[in-house]
């Protein structure tokens, strides 16, 4: 049997490879009694081990790992719509509504603080649509709550081609044409200020 | 006023007019151009790229969870509880930590590591312990204490090199500066000119220390 160093010195030089070495393995060549003093050794280095410069076919065994390719899945599925993300990161950074609100408001020169806060409310409410967001209010909020770039949902899907409804047209498909000759008929919305244009205009506005 | 370490830059550094390190150009590492890759994409507000350099920080690192997963479970999880243990602290990796993320050396990045995975090793014992009743066995925690401790770490981890190396003894304080430099362990008693049971030898001293020092350093 090696000695509790050499197995600790090769175990490192062996990281230090990009061999990846296999703690069992490395372990179960000392006797039992000296396992823990080994796995002392291991844990200290690894708490100042730069990480292996890893040989190509190293590092591609590392991105193909099933726990590493299943964590990047999760991680991705996990990543949280943003009414739900908001209020966690504005509760982390001690902010209120009303705060962001106001923070918002200087950034933006803007003096309706009520709006904005009543537009803040329907966005963590769920009852808002993230994908009208403009970019830059989605970067005011990611600079302010010290975030990442806030995650936006993907546009939505181009909409199907709509053709005319004949006398065997579907019911619904009737009553979606009247909608929108109803909707053309109406009168026009009223333009958008500047804080309509952050919260509804699309991440362009 | 405390640094946080890239350790290797500042040892080369502190090591200028030292013997050991003299006519060797310093490493880049690629781990820390990572993380500066995802600070300046961060800053930056770029998404896109900050979770990519992201994303390739913790693939690099691995070999370091999955290590300190079965090192922090020895005997306790069942070898697919260490799987799901070191998935568990890979997806934390990737979604919270990257958010939460407050440091900007590897030194600190690693502390916080070490952190993440006792604590997704305690989530997987106690998911584990619900199923089947079994006591648990590495502690307890809330979501505040491992808050807290995370801050806590963060704030002192970057540190702990800069504070511990100086105290070493010569020999084993040289040993573990050349071991960050990538040398091996024949590399290091040729440059030291002993034999490869000193350099064992230093070596696992100088670990044990260090092992002692952080307890210290934490405490």
């Amino acid at each position: 049997m090696s000695t509790v160093h050499e197995i600790l010195g090769e175990f490192i030089d062996a990281w230090k490879a990009g061999e990846r070495p296999d703690l069992d393995a490395y372990l179960e060549r000392v006797p039992a009694g000296d396992r823990d003093e080994l796995a002392a050794g291991i844990a200290a280095w690894l708490d100042i081990a730069p990480a292996p410069d890893y040989p190509l076919a190293a590092r591609a065994a590392v991105s193909a790992e099933p726990a590493m390719q299943a964590a990047l899945r999760a991680a991705e599925a996990l990543r949280p719509p943003l009414p739900e993300s908001l209020p966690v990161l504005r509760e982390r950074a001690g902010l209120g509504i009303r705060d962001v609100a106001a923070r918002l408001a200087e950034r933006f020169g803007l003096a309706d603080r009520d709006r904005m806060v009543a537009y803040l409310e329907q966005l963590e409410n769920g009852e808002l649509d993230a994908g009208r967001l403009s970019h830059r209010l989605v970067d005011a909020l990611s600079e302010m709550l010290g975030a990442v770039r806030i995650a936006l949902p993907p546009p939505p899907a181009p909409a199907a081609a709509f053709f005319r409804a004949d006398e065997e047209a579907e019911d619904w498909i009737v009553q979606d044409i009247d909608a929108l000759s109803r909707a053309a008929l109406a009168d026009a919305p009223a333009p958008m200020d500047e804080l309509d244009r952050l919260f509804l205009g699309g991440p362009e506005a | 006023m405390r640094h946080a370490y890239p350790f290797r830059r500042q040892i080369r550094k502190g090591a200028a007019d030292s013997r050991v390190c003299d006519g060797h150009p310093p490493v880049a590492r690629h781990d820390a151009a990572l993380l500066q890759r995802f600070l300046l994409a961060r800053r930056r507000r770029d998404e896109a790229a900050a979770r990519a350099a992201w994303s390739e920080l913790v693939e690099l690192n691995f070999d370091r969870v999955a290590t300190l997963v079965r090192l922090e479970s020895r005997g306790r999880l069942s070898a697919e509880e260490r799987d799901d243990a070191v998935q568990r602290a890979l997806v934390t990796m990737l979604t919270r930590f990257m958010d939460t993320f407050r440091g900007t050396s590897m030194g600190e990045w690693v502390a916080a590591t070490r952190t993440l995975v006792h604590f997704a090793c305690v989530d997987t014992q106690r998911a584990a312990a619900a199923v089947s009743g079994r006591t648990q066995e590495l502690g307890d925690h809330d979501e505040q204490e491992v808050a807290e401790e995370h801050d806590d770490l963060l704030e002192r981890g970057g540190a702990f090199l800069d504070w511990a190396l100086p105290q070493l003894a010569d020999r084993r304080r040289e040993v573990i500066e050349l071991d960050l430099e990538d040398l091996t362990t024949d590399e290091i008693a040729d440059r030291l000119r002993v034999s490869r049971d000193v350099v064992y030898a230093a070596r696992s001293r100088a670990l044990k220390d260090l092992a002692k020092l952080r307890g210290e350093f934490e405490a």
